[in-house]
């Protein structure tokens, strides 16, 4: 998934007011930024076409709704930005990665600090 | 068929594409057999030397492939032109009329099978790097650029990463950001720069496409290998900046705990180059007050040399016992 700068910008829109129609939208940015009706509802077309967006009819025009939130959308791009990379068909080797640090429990890492603690102190004791 | 120059290279193609295959084959079944012993000899070496056995691995079947092809071409008649010559025997590895190339022999299936094969992988591989391209671009959209070190995300997500190819940056979200002190904040920049410094997102994906050449278990083992070798380098790095061991163990253990307490019934962040991938083994590396330390020594030159040994025969015998059975 891509997304441009107006793209999010018409995102944080939506995430702020609810929701919206290509109109309030427009005038929304027409003072800032500038640019033409067409182009709003062509970004918001995109956006509803990538899945971020909902949209409902309401007389001639269309009333459109974030479909995720701004945290999840993020969350979901860092995923994919790194996950992605790994690549599908080598996903069980994310997996295999997962069941070390996946399945790691408190208590595992309780004992990794045990372990780091231990040599921190008999370095400082060396130190000092 | 294809007959002069063009059969000669043809021909030398199909010599390269079987001995990929067979030193693939090779290599697959010496890791398979010996896989303890094969981490342990890696374990050994020195992080520098551990990446560079790892790529000489990874990359000797096209290594193999052109050193056998050009042995071969040497027995040709027509390498006589540039006085290189050496008049082939029936008891070294030779080629039948190098000149001729039969398309529908089973020559011109294997070079048209492997051509679909090498294309398949090489397609998958820019796709994902593509798309990897136009999500960073996105994720650029909602960072910051704090300085030239790194961008901030302003998530609540605790990760950081480096991803790009060509120009790799460092990101750092703001919900990680916010629970580490100082010092644990210059180890984890440090730590994302050292990835940023070596291309290290750009050399992974290239290694990845090399080892999807081998079977899926044995190319995870590589790249889950060569990927460990990676973060180990870069908390050396982190080392070398004059951070202690222990606190860049215990900033591993802190984001590794602030991670998996984020969404505890989710699956961690894996993504972060920072903290996933065999974390423990990290931490006790870092503890390890005599860290492996081998070198590279010219023994290790033996196994490329058994094994370039190993293709030139198997090339040769492949050939005629294929030949015997299928008549060309």
């Amino acid at each position: 998934m891509q997304l441009g700068e107006l793209e999010k910008l018409v995102l944080q829109y939506l995430w702020q007011h609810k929701e919206g129609d290509a109109k309030q939208v427009y005038s929304h940015f027409e003072k800032t930024r500038g640019g033409t009706l067409n182009t709003i509802q062509s970004t918001l077309d995109r956006l509803f076409k990538k899945d971020l967006l909902t949209r409902a009819k309401q007389g001639y025009a269309y009333v459109y709704s974030a479909k995720v939130e701004r945290e999840a959308l993020i969350a979901q791009l860092i995923e994919d930005v790194t996950s992605d990379f790994v690549g599908n068909s080598e996903h069980s080797l994310v997996a295999a990665f997962s069941s070390v640090s996946g399945k790691m429990s408190e208590q595992q890492l309780d004992e990794l600090e045990a372990m780091i603690n231990q040599q921190r102190a008999q370095r400082i004791k060396q130190e000092g | 068929m294809i007959v002069g120059q063009w059969g000669v290279i043809l021909n030398l193609f199909a010599i390269a594409v079987i001995t990929v295959g067979i030193s693939v084959l090779a290599i697959s079944l010496l890791i398979s057999l010996f896989r303890k012993k094969v981490q342990k000899k890696i374990s050994s070496f020195n992080l520098k030397t551990r990446k560079s056995v790892l790529w000489f691995l990874v990359s000797s079947p096209w290594l193999l492939g052109l050193v056998t092809s050009l042995l071969f071409w040497i027995t040709f008649p027509t390498s006589v032109n540039i006085g290189l010559n050496v008049t082939p025997s029936t008891l070294l590895p030779h080629w039948h009329h190098p000149e001729l190339f039969e398309l529908t022999s089973w020559h011109g299936v294997s070079v048209a099978l492997f051509l679909v094969w090498a294309m398949f992988i090489t397609y998958k591989k820019a796709y994902l790097l593509i798309e990897n391209k136009k999500v960073q671009a996105s994720l650029n959209v909602f960072s910051e650029k704090q300085d030239k070190n790194f961008c901030l995300i302003e998530s609540a997500t605790p990760n950081a990463f480096t991803c790009g190819f060509i120009e790799p940056k460092s990101y750092l979200t703001t919900g990680l950001k916010s629970q580490l002190n100082e010092e644990e904040l210059a180890i984890v920049l440090a730590h994302e720069q050292a990835h940023v410094k070596s291309f290290d997102p750009l050399k992974k994906w290239l290694f990845m496409m090399l080892a999807a050449f081998f079977p899926n278990r044995i190319g995870q083992i590589l790249n889950s290998v060569m990927s460990q070798t990676m973060e180990l380098l870069a908390d050396q790095s982190v080392i070398d900046a004059g951070h202690h061991n222990d606190v860049v163990a215990s900033t591993l253990v802190k984001v590794a705990r602030i991670s998996m307490r984020f969404q505890p019934n989710t699956t961690p962040i894996l993504s972060s180059y920072f903290h996933v991938e065999a974390l423990e083994e990290r931490v006790k590396w870092l503890l390890d007050d005599k860290p492996a330390t081998a070198n590279f020594h010219y023994s290790m030159l033996l196994v490329p040399c058994l094994l370039l040994v190993l293709a030139m025969f198997s090339v040769d015998s492949l050939h005629h016992l294929i030949e015997t059975i299928l008549n060309h």
